[in-house]
C-alpha cells in the first residue's frame, strides 16, 4: 500500500496539469481574502466568513469528487486496472494507496496555495485574524478528506471518465446545491414531530452538512441554529465534540472504503 | 510574673483576632441611632455581623466597613428621606426567594460606592423617588436581579457594575428613571424594562448576557449611545429587544456580535437612527413594526442583514448596508439603486424552527434567490448610503506577524513535501 501511496503521490505531483490547482486556489483565496478587507479583521462569523464557507462548499466537494472518481475511471479506461489485476495487490491496498496518494498531493497543493494567498493578503494589507484563517484551513481539509473518499467510492462504479463526471456532478448537486430544497420537500410530507430528529439524522448522513454545522458551532455561532439543536451545540462545543468528529471521520471513511472494496471485487470477478 | 505575661499574651491575641468584631455598645445600629437628624456619622471600620436600619436623614460614611449577613432579611433597610450611604461592603451568605441585600423605600436618597456580593436581590427599590445610585458593584449568583425597581420614579443609576445576576437592572412600573454608564455582564437580561415610560438609557454597556436590553411595554424611552455586545451564547440571545414600545428614540447605539442584533415587535412610532449594527448573525428582525423611522444606521458584516414580517408604513431609508450594490450618479452620497432584503429564511424558520439548521446554507442561498418573496414582503431602502461614518473610526485588528509566520510555514512545509514527492522512489 505504501508503494501505491508514493507512486500515486509521485505521478500526481509530476503532472503539469496538476499545478492548475495551484492557480485555482491562489486566485480563489486571494479574492476571498480581499473581500475580508472590508471587514476590518473581525474574527467572528460574519457575512464574509459565510460567503467563504459557501464558496468552499461549492468548490471543494465537486473538485475532490471529480479527482477521486477520475483517478479510478482513468485506470479503468486505459487498461492499467487490468494490468494491476495481474499483480499480487489486494484491492484494499489499491484503494487505500490511491486515497492516501491523492489526499497527500491535494492537501499539499491546497496548503501551498493557502499560504501563498495569505502572503498576498498580507502584502495587499488585508487585516487577517489567525484564528479565522486556521478555522477556514481545517474546514477545507475536512472537505478534501471526505469528498475525496466519496469520489473514489463513486469511481468504483463507473466504466468511463464521462460516467465519473456525471456521477460526481450529480452527487455534488444533490449533496450541496439542492440539499435543503430536497429536505424541505421530503420533510414536508412527514408529521411535524419527526422533522427535528430527521434533520439531525440528515446532518450526519451528509458530511458537508456535518462539517458546516461543526465549523459554525466551533466558531461560537451555534446559537443561531435555535432551540432544537441546543443539545447538538453543547455536544460539539465540548471536548467530546472533537472525539465525535474523529469518530465520524473514521466511520465515514471505513464505510465508504468497505463499499468501494466490495464494488471493485465484484468487477474484478467479471 | 509569668502568669501576668501569659494573661497579657492572651489579651493581645484576643484583641488581634476579635477586636474588630462589633459588640452591642458600639454596634453599627447604635452608632447610627446616636447621630442627629441631618448629621454625619462615620462608622468604625471593621467586619460586622448585624443588620441595620436607617430611617432618618443622615449621612452614613462607612469606609472599611464590611457587613456579613447570614439571615434571609435585608442587611440594610433604608426608609424615610434623604439618607446618604457611602463606601460600604456587603457579603451575604444566605439566599432567599425575593429577599434583598439592601431594601430601600422613600425619597431623596444617595448611595455611593457600595459593593454587594449576594444571592439575593442586591438593591430592592419599592416606591423610591428622586434618589441617586452611583458606583454600585454587584456580584450575584444568577438567581435574583441586581437592582430591582417597583413603582419608583425619577431615580438615577450611574456607573454601576453588575455581574452574574438574573436581570442586571429591572424596572417595573417605574417611570422617569435614568440609567447612565452602567455595565452589566454574564447575566440573563442586562437591562429589563417593563411598563415604565420616559426612561433614559445612555452609554450603558451590556455584554455576554442572554439579552443586552429588553424593553417591553414602554413609551417615550430614550435609548442612546449604549453598547450591546457579544450577547450570542443563548439560542434566544439578542442585543436589543423592543416589544410594545412606542414613541421612543433609539440612537447611536453599537449593537454588535450578537446572535440577533435588534428584535422589534408590536412597536410603533419609534425613531431608530444612526445605530451601528455589526457582525450579528441576524442584524435586525422586525415583526408588526409600524410607523417607524429607520435612518442612517450602519449594517456591517451581519450574516443575515434584516428581515421583516407584517410591518408597514415604516420609513426605512438612507441606511448603510455593506452588502448593497450602490451607485451614486448625482453625488448626494446616496445610492440610486434600492436595497432589498428578503425575509425568506425568517418565514421558513418561523413555521418550522428545525430548519434553522439551514442558516447560511449554500443551497438555501440559491433557493432564496429562486423563490423570491413578493415585493411587499421585502425590506426596501430606496436610497441607501454610499458610506458610513461608523466605518471611518474602526480599529483595525491584524495579527500580521503570526499570519506571516503561518503562511511561511505552510508554504515551506508543503513545498518541501511536494519536492520529496517528485523525487522519491
Amino acid at each position: 500500500m505504501i508503494n501505491l501511496w508514493f507512486s500515486e503521490w509521485k505521478t500526481l505531483t509530476r503532472q503539469r496539469s496538476f499545478y492548475t490547482f495551484l492557480f485555482l486556489w491562489v486566485i480563489v483565496f486571494s479574492l476571498l481574502f480581499l473581500l475580508e478587507k472590508n471587514n476590518m479583521g473581525i474574527s467572528g462569523f460574519t457575512n464574509i466568513s459565510g460567503t467563504i464557507v459557501n464558496i468552499l462548499l461549492y468548490l471543494l466537494p465537486l473538485f475532490m469528487m471529480m479527482n477521486g472518481s477520475f483517478s479510478i475511471a482513468n485506470e479503468m479506461e486505459n487498461g492499467q486496472w487490468r494490468l494491476l489485476c495481474t499483480y499480487p495487490v489486494s484491492i484494499a491496498a489499491y484503494i487505500g494507496g490511491k486515497f492516501l496518494g491523492i489526499f497527500t498531493a491535494q492537501t499539499l497543493m491546497f496548503t501551498f496555495s493557502f499560504g501563498v494567498s495569505m502572503l498576498i493578503g498580507l502584502i495587499t494589507g488585508v487585516p487577517l485574524s489567525l484564528a479565522w484563517l486556521v478555522r477556514i484551513y481545517w474546514f477545507s481539509l475536512l472537505l478534501i478528506f471526505a469528498f475525496l473518499m466519496m469520489g473514489i467510492f463513486l469511481g468504483t462504479f463507473v466504466k468511463t471518465k464521462w460516467q465519473a463526471f456525471t456521477l460526481s456532478v450529480a452527487a455534488w448537486f444533490f449533496g450541496i446545491m439542492i440539499w435543503p430544497t430536497a429536505l424541505i420537500a421530503i420533510l414536508g410530507l412527514m408529521p411535524y414531530p419527526l422533522i427535528e430528529p430527521l434533520m439531525k439524522l440528515a446532518m450526519f448522513i451528509n458530511p458537508a452538512e456535518f462539517f458546516r454545522v461543526f465549523l459554525m458551532i466551533r466558531w461560537d455561532s451555534g446559537a443561531v441554529f435555535g432551540q432544537s439543536y441546543d443539545s447538538v451545540v453543547h455536544l460539539f462545543e465540548s471536548g467530546t465534540g472533537i472525539i465525535l468528529l474523529i469518530l465520524y471521520l473514521l466511520a465515514y471513511f471505513l464505510l465508504l472504503f468497505t463499499f468501494a472494496i466490495i464494488s471493485l471485487k465484484r468487477r474484478r470477478m467479471t | 510574673m509569668k502568669n501576668s505575661i501569659k494573661i497579657l499574651l492572651v489579651l493581645v491575641f484576643v484583641s488581634l483576632f476579635f477586636g474588630k468584631e462589633a459588640w452591642a455598645q458600639n454596634s453599627l445600629q447604635t452608632q447610627i441611632n446616636a447621630a442627629p437628624v441631618g448629621g454625619v456619622v462615620k462608622l468604625k471600620a471593621g467586619t460586622y455581623r448585624e443588620r441595620i436600619v436607617i430611617n432618618k436623614p443622615v449621612v452614613v460614611e462607612a469606609e472599611g466597613v464590611i457587613i456579613h449577613n447570614c439571615s434571609s432579611k435585608p442587611a440594610i433597610t433604608i426608609t424615610g428621606k434623604r439618607v446618604r450611604l457611602r463606601d460600604i461592603k456587603l457579603v451575604d451568605c444566605l439566599s432567599g426567594k425575593n429577599s434583598a441585600a439592601i431594601s430601600i423605600s422613600g425619597s431623596g436618597h444617595q448611595l455611593h460606592n457600595i459593593s454587594v456580593t449576594s444571592e439575593k436581590i442586591a438593591l430592592k427599590l419599592k416606591n423610591v423617588q428622586k434618589s441617586k445610585f452611583e458606583n454600585i458593584r454587584i456580584h450575584g449568583q444568577h438567581k435574583e436581579n441586581g437592582i430591582d425597581l417597583w413603582q419608583s420614579e425619577q431615580n438615577l443609576f450611574q456607573q454601576c457594575e453588575i455581574k452574574n445576576v438574573q436581570d442586571g437592572i429591572y424596572l417595573e412600573n417605574s417611570n422617569h428613571n435614568t440609567l447612565i454608564k452602567n455595565s452589566i455582564e454574564h447575566s440573563r437580561y442586562g437591562v429589563h424594562v417593563m411598563f415604565s415610560d420616559h426612561i433614559t438609557l445612555k452609554q450603558n454597556t451590556s455584554t455576554k448576557n442572554v439579552t443586552g436590553a429588553m424593553i417591553m411595554g414602554v413609551k417615550y424611552a430614550e435609548i442612546k449611545e449604549n453598547q450591546l455586545i457579544d450577547n450570542q451564547q443563548n439560542v434566544n440571545a439578542q442585543g436589543l429587544l423592543l416589544y410594545d414600545v412606542h414613541h421612543s428614540n433609539i440612537r447611536d447605539n453599537t449593537i454588535s456580535h450578537n446572535r440577533l442584533g435588534m428584535y422589534i415587535e408590536d412597536s410603533s412610532s419609534n425613531t431608530i437612527i444612526q445605530n451601528k449594527v455589526e457582525a450579528n448573525f441576524i442584524g435586525t428582525q422586525m415583526k408588526k413594526m409600524t410607523k417607524t423611522i429607520m435612518e442612517e444606521n450602519a449594517f456591517i458584516a451581519n450574516v443575515n442583514v434584516i428581515q421583516a414580517t407584517s410591518s408597514r408604513e415604516n420609513q426605512i431609508q438612507h441606511n448603510y448596508w455593506d452588502g448593497a450594490l450602490t451607485l451614486d450618479t448625482d453625488g448626494n452620497h446616496k445610492s440610486n439603486i434600492a436595497f432589498k432584503a428578503d425575509p425568506y429564511f425568517l418565514t421558513l424558520t418561523s413555521e418550522t424552527p428545525p430548519y434553522q439548521l439551514f442558516f447560511q446554507h449554500p443551497g438555501l442561498v440559491l433557493l432564496q434567490k429562486m423563490l423570491k418573496s413578493p415585493d411587499e414582503m421585502l425590506v426596501t431602502d430606496q436610497e441607501p448610503l454610499m458610506t458610513s461614518d461608523w466605518q471611518k473610526n474602526v480599529q483595525v485588528k491584524s495579527e500580521k506577524r503570526s499570519v506571516l509566520l503561518l503562511s511561511l510555514l505552510l508554504i515551506t512545509g508543503s513545498l518541501f513535501l511536494l519536492y520529496i514527492g517528485r523525487k522519491k522512489i
